[in-house]
């Protein structure tokens, strides 16, 4: 029996020929991430179980990216940033990225000061997008992180998951982990995009389909042309989603434009793996994506998948365009594709994930106008990189739905509360979906307000 | 953790996912300063839904205002309880309002494995649905050791799977201490 790209690398890194699903092995990690809402934890746990001058596993396979609670005045915010800071200098991690503009000791009282060049700091914004940005996705590799959207880095053809505390404690100190081999299912989108069909699309389009528990402790391997034909950023899109079906984690086979992105960023060695032809999937599931249409998730739930044209009419209050899944550049020059020349009608928020993307808002343009002119003379508010409003955090938080208000959004998570209040609406959709809404003030489908002449994510 | 409890049981729906468990607004406070630690037992489940907070009636705090700790010593859930983000802070919360068991259909990954490693509380799984059989604040009887659960308001009485190794694991009070105590060399 073959195995899965899933099943490959955890047997390779646990000394094995072959595993099956349902096993339990015992597995080296190659990388650790963590940030700062759950960082201060495991370090607590770290020094506690393994003593105040214990060294971590490995101090060039941890990444601690701080970019949950940044721009805030909560107080406890900013102390667990210096705890953080404190650890990196102790251990003399290489990989810290510190939000550099905010002096030690933090801003009393105050939200800290937008980083004044993004060309000229060491913090890395929203960590599932610094984190490849900055070389440490690669190929093979198992990366455990402290966030349940660690599944993205499934994009890059490596074993990519989520855990709390007290087992990346474990991790900090041992470098090793216990996993469950998870089951595979196996989404192949075949076809045509659409230019009006984004990866965020096909990855509800997926979890509609099996129900947001419908992948639980399972792998959720997404591939066919459709998904080859995508850039990185919406590959990573989809793995990104992995965890909205409850997914353990998204994987992509890595290819050429894998192989390009991570050597432009890392001489670190790496290794690929394919799933074989007869490997064996709980499921597999084959849409054809010149047939899809702009979809949405309505709340409160990633699984509750609607067609835009079902739900058409809805009148929103807001529209939000960011976080490690709707915060990239080609998420950002979707939107900017769309609302070029024309005024939002709505209050629209715009999280750029990271500083580089940050950079890509004055560096790209569209019709000879950079997409921060786009946005500003569209009525967009800006604001600087990280999480911001995605998880509603602190009240001060950027673009936080403080209020019971109907938001479309490009983020991943609409539970109760997920963007602050309780009974505010969140529908979740595509960069083109959630721009469209917010020109029109009510759930669009972006056909009804542009035409593109072709996808904006695919690969050059 | 005990092996038999009686108290109050606490009633919940599906999908109760993390944000309802420990709302973000709260994840700046660390699990790891005693005096913050607190503050998770305090606005535990304070994220669920005014109708869905204690069911059936559904407007009844997990943790009373102005309280650290639960009156409720037992969850009830339906299915895919604690999904969402992987904050171990979502069953530290319920553990620290005084609460170790949750009984429900399923659970998502990430927050099982939290509860058993961490040494939390214990997810047990029932094999049918079961919440519409409770009301919060029944009195109730739990026995890991014969696996059922009892509503002694009602007298009707409920099979629970068997946690397994897992309830070594949570006894110990988490992975740490259970691998201290069980090193062969």
């Amino acid at each position: 029996m073959g195995m899965t790209i899933t099943e490959k690398i955890l047997a390779a890194h646990a000394g094995r020929d072959n595993v099956t699903p349902g096993e339990k092995v015992w597995c080296k990690v190659d990388v650790l991430l963590t940030h700062d809402v759950c960082g201060p934890g495991t370090i607590g746990i770290f020094e506690e179980e393994f003593g105040e001058d214990a060294s971590v596993f490995d101090p060039e396979g941890v990444v601690i990216i701080p970019d949950h609670y940044i721009f805030t005045a909560d107080d406890k915010a900013q102390r667990n940033i210096e705890i953080l800071r404190s650890f990196a200098a102790k251990h003399k991690l290489p990989y810290y990225y510190d939000p550099d503009f905010i002096p030690s000791g933090g801003c009393p009282g105050e939200i800290p000061p937008c980083y004044p060049d993004p060309r000229n700091t060491n913090y890395g914004g929203v960590c599932h997008v610094a984190l490849p940005e900055r070389g440490h996705a690669r190929p093979g590799e198992i990366l455990i992180g402290t966030d349940s959207h660690t599944c993205t880095h499934g994009a890059f053809g490596q074993f990519a998951t989520g855990m709390g505390n007290t087992d990346a404690a474990f991790v900090l100190g041992t470098g090793k982990t216990w996993l469950m081999v998870p089951e595979s299912q196996k989404f192949t989108f075949t076809g045509e995009l659409p230019w009006y069909i984004m990866g965020k699309d096909l990855v509800l389009h997926a979890i509609g389909e099996i129900g947001f528990d419908g992948a639980t402790y399972g792998a959720m391997e997404f591939d066919g042309e459709t998904v080859m034909s995508l850039n990185i950023d919406e590959r990573c899109t989809m793995t990104n989603m992995a965890i909205e079906a409850g997914g353990k984690n998204g994987i992509i086979a890595a290819d050429d434009l894998t192989e390009e992105f991570v050597q432009a960023r890392t001489d670190k060695p790496y290794t690929k793996y394919e799933s074989d032809p007869d490997a064996n999937y709980l499921a597999t599931f084959t849409y054809d994506a010149s047939t899809l249409e702009p979809t949405v998730a309505k709340p409160h739930s990633p699984g509750n998948r609607a067609t835009v044209r079902e739900v058409a009419g809805t009148k929103i209050d807001r529209s939000y365009i960011g976080s490690c899944t709707g915060g990239k550049t080609t998420d950002m020059l979707a939107a900017a594709m769309v609302l070029n020349g024309k005024k939002v009608t709505v209050d629209t928020f715009i999280v750029p994930a990271t500083p580089a993307v940050d950079i890509s808002l004055d560096e790209l343009k569209v019709d000879g106008k950079s997409l921060r002119e786009i946005f500003t003379e569209s009525g967009c508010r800006i604001g600087p990189a990280g999480c911001a409003a995605c998880l509603g955090g602190p009240q001060d938080t950027f673009g936080r739905a403080n209020e019971p208000l109907t938001v479309v959004s490009t983020t991943n998570r609409n539970f109760p509360g997920r963007m602050g209040h309780k009974e505010a609406q969140i529908y979740l959709a595509s960069p083109l979906t959630a721009a469209a809404s917010a020109i029109t003030g009510e759930l669009t489908d972006p056909r009804d307000v542009v035409t593109l002449t072709g996808p904006v994510g695919t690969r050059e | 953790m005990e092996t038999k409890l009686t108290g109050r049981v606490f009633v919940l729906g599906d999908d109760i996912d993390t944000d309802q468990i420990i709302p973000a607004e709260f994840l700046s406070y660390n699990p790891s300063v005693p005096e913050e630690r607190k503050q998770f037992g305090r606005y535990a489940l304070c994220g669920v839904p005014e109708g869905q907070t204690g069911l059936p009636q559904g407007d009844i705090p997990f943790t009373a205002e102005g309280k650290y700790q639960s009156e409720f010593s037992l969850i009830v859930a339906g299915k895919n309880f604690g999904c969402g983000s992987s904050r171990e802070h979502a069953p530290l919360a319920i553990a620290e309002a005084g609460c170790q068991f949750i009984v429900a259909e399923s659970y998502a990954r990430i927050f099982y494995r939290n509860c058993i490693n961490g040494g939390y509380c214990a997810p047990l799984v029932t094999p049918e649905t079961i919440r519409a059989e409770f009301s919060t604040g029944d009195e109730v009887t739990l026995d890991i050791e014969v696996n059922t659960l009892v509503n002694t308001t009602t007298g009707k009485s409920f099979a629970i799977d068997s946690l397994g190794d897992a309830g070594e694991i949570i006894s110990s009070g988490g992975i740490f201490k259970y691998a201290r105590t069980h090193q062969t060399d």
